[in-house]
């Protein structure tokens, strides 16, 4: 015992009173358990999102290959499994494809076994969902996908008969399916090693080698590309046979995208903590608030201020106890739902102490001032607290018995009375709608997000910016043509009929004819082949204006053999070098009858980025002006590519009319923008529903404040409400007064979440179109605003009627009694 | 004319053998413009009886009439209506709305009932109470005294026929008490009212017209003061 007359020495007394506390007050108990559980587990889904994410790359990552070295021979792919470097190497065949009613058949072989796989190293193989891996010279693997569209029965044992390019035709024996995304272009054809080595379309392709390379993980990005490179170079190897995994590489140190996501991450964590700290403190605030009296009466029988305090605390931490335990659990099983092949024990229990940590913190940061206003509350003041801050206000004036007496009389109805009710403790208040509107906002950006990004124009990258149909030659055609698409220009040009025959068709409403070229390259000791345009002097002046190097005159470039090169990202990466002016560039092609060459010289280099303006920018890797152009290829016609602008209501009437008249022109292949719509969609709906989730929760924290302060409201004033039936409010009246005061918070919430929600929403979005995401457009989300705000507005008035039966339990004696 | 009939009134909570009988059995009949006391110790059902003749409970079994309105017979809403017409309701706690000043609290079940107060009537009340310059205040700044007053006056608000009064010198001192008594009987006289009134203390009972005494439920006497 303690010896001075003033020491406290009874912490187990105010635990048990607060324990006692927490027992009684059961509503309470429930909003601050759900906010702390929401909380923590929104903060577990994101924390497991983020390091699911990262498990998940790095498990995908172990089992890839850091790099693919092309073009290798026998010998080579054997050098490079002895090599102490290599720690894994799987030889590879990749043929030339073929399309296949509009998919691309791509014919694809494994080794049989790893050339070298060092401690169990692997890589990802296709997943196989029935039978084998093709092991004898006839069999084959397909895609279900595949099947699916091609209408083959997927089971081993079918026979397939594939007509190649080269026109040869093979029948096969199914041995597996694997599994594959719908909607895609392009499927593998999986064969047997046997077949690669004798097979007729895999025998004269050269071999590729998947490597892993010992200790790359403990790289960072500059020595594993360093390491990939110089292992190249030593089997002299060029630059653009090696590809570097760069899914592998951004995961390594070094780069600034990690940097970025761990600050997205602690920024919407940031948020999501602050809400809750909104959210709870609100909760213990009107229960503070409601039990005024209560702690009078205990600081009269001797609490002291810190033992209340104290007493308060510890009611928020038995309630986190409660609430952190169930936030786990639903905030783990949700992160293992959205990524089950990233969970780690580790990883889940490390983010579990933090979250855990994280929410003790704000529990008690919520918690405190409520308890600094419990702890406040003087014995006498209790006795006449009421929760309203207003004081009397000026008014009109009347008469009475000769003296004169201001007041102020404002109108009595059961809206006045609920605005009343609403304004009596502005600060709660402005905080409820505060704390409401913060959810309403963060709901409004994701709606935002999806209601802003069009997906047909994310989907209408390259030549479907300009239309939504596109003729080219059939890439069959082009593959097995000796001198490639030019000869197809030359045999078989897209002329002035076929342009008339498109225009005529009803809907059609302009057709772009793109004029390009394929050209062999060669420049600074490597080689490819290459689009070259044809250069206007109205566009070269364009040019001068964009971001490029090199000054030019088109004259010049007519006169001298000048050339304009597109400067994009993949030069570097590809061959580790970029063009600048003054380069010299050798271009081979085919003139319609023989073969010509001709030495250029780089004029000017200009920026990818911005040389995306006209249709057949994309892809144009070489400018020439048009005159040199035409006389390079002795007038041919240069149409390559035919872009069709459709009136939007008729383009399923102009895809039947296009696809008839196509017949007429075997060599010819139509393309649609609808079916790229297919892939595209399948892509962002993953992304949407994320969205979606991540929105439910935080509508799940606004709807809980709501409810919260609704419930809470009512409850601790059911004795003044007691008072106004007792004195002749009907239950209609008060009724009508509750859904006023709810309706009055849910506006408030509304009115912040479309202004604050708009101007956040346009802000994000412009933000992320200067960052590039250009197929953002301000769109207001209308439906979501909708169904939330009829949602905000339905809550109150269900959750009143229900608060006004519950009170018919209690007769009105017993309610005025308290 | 009688405006109170209470016949044979019944409140039991509970179920046998744990049965309570808070009333069993109580007849009661007051003339307009009555001063009626009740007295009775501690849980002898006085608060009950008051609570069944204002309409704020419910008898498990026989009939309450006021100007004669059988209460039985009304639903929840027509009950509240005729409470806020007919009957003030005066509290030993004041039982003032904490968001209203002084004076919206007084005009209170007037206004809920849709009507403009008489202001010559309020100005009357307000001048007998002694509130003109109290209008303006919230009831948490008034003392017990003031409080109680504003709630005599909103119970007068609507000029009703009877004035059911819970002890409503309870918490105030003898002082304040006086004072209060004072008003509401003279109030009471103003106005033609009838008063029935709970109290403890046998002083001011002794001011009233009628004594009413009761014990376990029912009334044990009822005398008629000199």
């Amino acid at each position: 015992m303690s010896g001075r007359i003033s020491a406290n020495n009874n912490r187990l007394s105010v635990y048990r009173l607060a324990v006692r506390s927490v027992k009684s007050s059961r509503m309470r108990n429930v909003f601050v358990v759900l906010a702390v559980a929401l909380s923590v587990s929104l903060l577990m889904v994101m924390g497991l999102f983020y390091t699911g994410t990262y498990t998940s790359t790095r498990r995908q990552t172990d089992r890839m290959q850091h790099a693919i070295y092309y073009g290798l021979s026998e010998e080579q792919l054997y050098e490079i499994a002895e090599d102490e470097a290599s720690s894994y190497v799987l030889a590879m065949k990749q043929g030339q494809s073929v399309e296949i009613d509009g998919k691309m058949l791509a014919p694809t072989a494994y080794g049989q076994k790893p050339l070298k796989a060092e401690d169990g190293e692997s890589v990802i193989m296709p997943e196989l969902v029935k039978g084998s891996f093709p092991e004898d010279f006839g069999e084959i693997m397909l895609a279900d996908a595949y099947c699916k569209a091609a209408g083959i029965s997927d089971s081993p044992g079918e026979q397939v008969t594939i007509t190649w390019l080269d026109g040869t035709v093979e029948s096969y024996t199914v041995s597996g399916i694997y599994r594959a995304e719908e909607n895609q272009s392009m499927y593998q054809v999986y064969f047997s090693e046997a077949y690669a080595k004798e097979g007729s379309q895999l025998k004269d392709i050269a071999w590729q080698a998947l490597v892993r390379f010992k200790d790359a993980s403990n790289m960072n990005q500059q020595e594993f590309e360093d390491t990939v490179y110089s292992f190249g170079e030593e089997y002299g190897m060029q630059r653009k046979d090696m590809n570097i995994n760069n899914y592998f590489l951004r995961m390594l140190p070094g780069g600034t995208e990690q940097l970025q996501e761990t600050l997205l991450i602690l920024g919407a964590g940031a948020g999501i903590l602050f809400v809750s700290v909104l959210v709870i403190y609100s909760v213990f605030y009107l229960s503070v608030v409601g039990r005024v009296r209560q702690f009078g009466q205990l600081r009269a029988i001797g609490l002291t201020k810190k033992q209340i305090k104290r007493m308060v605390r510890a009611e928020g931490l038995i309630l986190s106890a409660g609430g952190i335990p169930a936030g786990l659990i639903i905030g783990g099983a949700a992160g293992y739902f959205i990524r089950p092949d990233g969970w780690s024990w580790i990883h889940t229990i490390l983010v579990s102490a933090v979250v855990i940590l994280a929410d003790i913190v704000t529990v008690l940061l919520s918690i405190r001032k409520p308890a600094k206003i419990a702890s406040a509350v003087s014995p006498v003041e209790a006795v006449r607290y009421s929760g309203y801050e207003q004081k009397g206000s000026r008014g009109r004036r009347i008469r009475g018995k000769g003296r004169n007496h201001t007041f102020r009389a404002r109108k009595i109805t059961p809206g006045s009375l609920a605005l009343m009710g609403v304004s009596r403790n502005r600060k709660k208040t402005a905080l409820t709608v505060l704390s409401l509107g913060i959810g309403g906002v963060l709901y409004m950006l994701a709606a935002f997000w999806v209601s802003s990004t069009s997906l047909e124009e994310y989907a209408r990258t390259g030549e479907y910016k300009f239309g939504e149909f596109l003729v080219s030659y059939s890439y069959n055609v082009v593959q097995t043509a000796e001198h490639g698409e030019m000869q197809l220009q030359v045999e078989h040009p897209m002329d002035e009929d076929l342009t008339e025959a498109i225009r005529s068709i009803d809907g059609v409403e302009k057709v772009y004819d793109i004029q390009k070229v394929e050209m062999q390259w060669e420049g600074h000791g490597d080689g490819s082949t290459d689009t070259v345009a044809p250069l206007t002097g109205e566009r070269a002046e364009k040019l001068m204006e964009i971001d490029h190097q090199g000054d030019f005159a088109y004259e010049d470039l007519e006169k001298e053999d000048g050339l304009i090169v597109s400067r994009g990202g993949t030069w570097k990466e590809v061959y580790g070098w970029e063009f600048a002016p003054g380069d010299q560039i050798r271009l081979s092609w085919y003139d319609g009858r023989q073969e010509q060459e001709r030495s250029f010289t780089v004029m000017s280099v200009i920026d990818v980025d911005d040389f995306d303006v006209e249709p057949g920018d994309v892809g144009t890797e070489f400018l020439i002006p048009e005159s040199v152009l035409h006389e390079m290829t002795r007038g041919m016609d240069l149409s390559d590519e035919l872009v069709i602008r459709t009136d939007s209501g008729k383009e399923d009437s102009v895809e039947k009319a296009l696809s008839e008249l196509m017949e007429n022109y075997p060599y010819l292949s139509l393309d649609a923008l609808s079916d790229h719509m297919l892939e595209v969609e399948s892509m962002w709906s993953s992304v949407f529903s994320i969205f979606i989730g991540l929105s439910l929760f935080i509508i799940g924290f606004a709807m809980l404040n709501l409810l919260n302060t609704l419930i809470t409201n009512i409850l601790t004033r059911d004795h003044e409400f007691a008072m106004l039936q007792s004195v002749g409010m009907t239950k209609g009246q008060l009724a009508r007064m509750l859904r006023m005061e709810g309706l009055i918070l849910a506006c408030g919430n509304l009115l912040i979440t479309l202004v604050i929600g708009t101007v956040a929403g346009y802000a994000m979005i412009e933000i992320l179109r200067y960052f590039g995401a250009e197929y953002m457009h301000f769109a207001f989300p209308v439906w979501f605003f909708l169904g939330y705000a009829v949602f905000i507005v339905l809550v109150p008035v269900l959750v009143t009627e229900y608060m006004v039966r519950r009170f018919q339990r209690q007769t009105l004696v017993n309610r005025l009694r308290g | 004319m009688s405006i109170v009939v209470a016949e044979n009134l019944k409140k039991y909570y509970g179920e046998e053998p744990n049965i309570v009988r808070a009333l069993d059995g109580v007849s009661l009949t007051v003339e307009e413009g009555e001063f009626v006391a009740v007295v009775g110790t501690s849980g002898s059902g006085k608060s009950t009886l008051l609570n069944m003749l204002g309409g704020l409970d419910v008898p498990t079994s026989g009939d309450v009439i006021i100007a004669g309105k059988k209460l039985s017979g009304m639903d929840d809403d027509h009950l509240t209506i005729f409470r806020r017409r007919r009957i003030g309701f005066v509290f030993q706690n004041y039982n003032l709305v904490p968001i209203l000043n002084v004076y919206e609290n007084m005009i209170l079940s007037v206004a809920l009932d849709g009507q403009k107060p008489d202001e010559r009537y309020m100005k009357n009340v307000i001048g007998l109470l002694g509130l003109g310059d109290r209008l303006n205040e919230m009831p948490n700044n008034l003392s017990g005294g003031q409080q109680q007053r504003v709630a005599i006056a909103r119970a007068l608000a609507a000029q009703p026929a009877l004035l059911l009064c819970d002890e409503p010198t309870g918490n105030l001192d003898s002082k304040t008490s006086q004072d209060v008594l004072g008003l509401i009987r003279a109030s009471s006289s103003q106005f033609g009212q009838t008063i029935i009134m709970i109290t403890h203390n046998e002083e001011i009972a002794q001011t009233a017209d009628r004594i009413i005494r009761i014990e376990d439920g029912r009334i044990t006497e009822s005398r008629w003061t000199v």
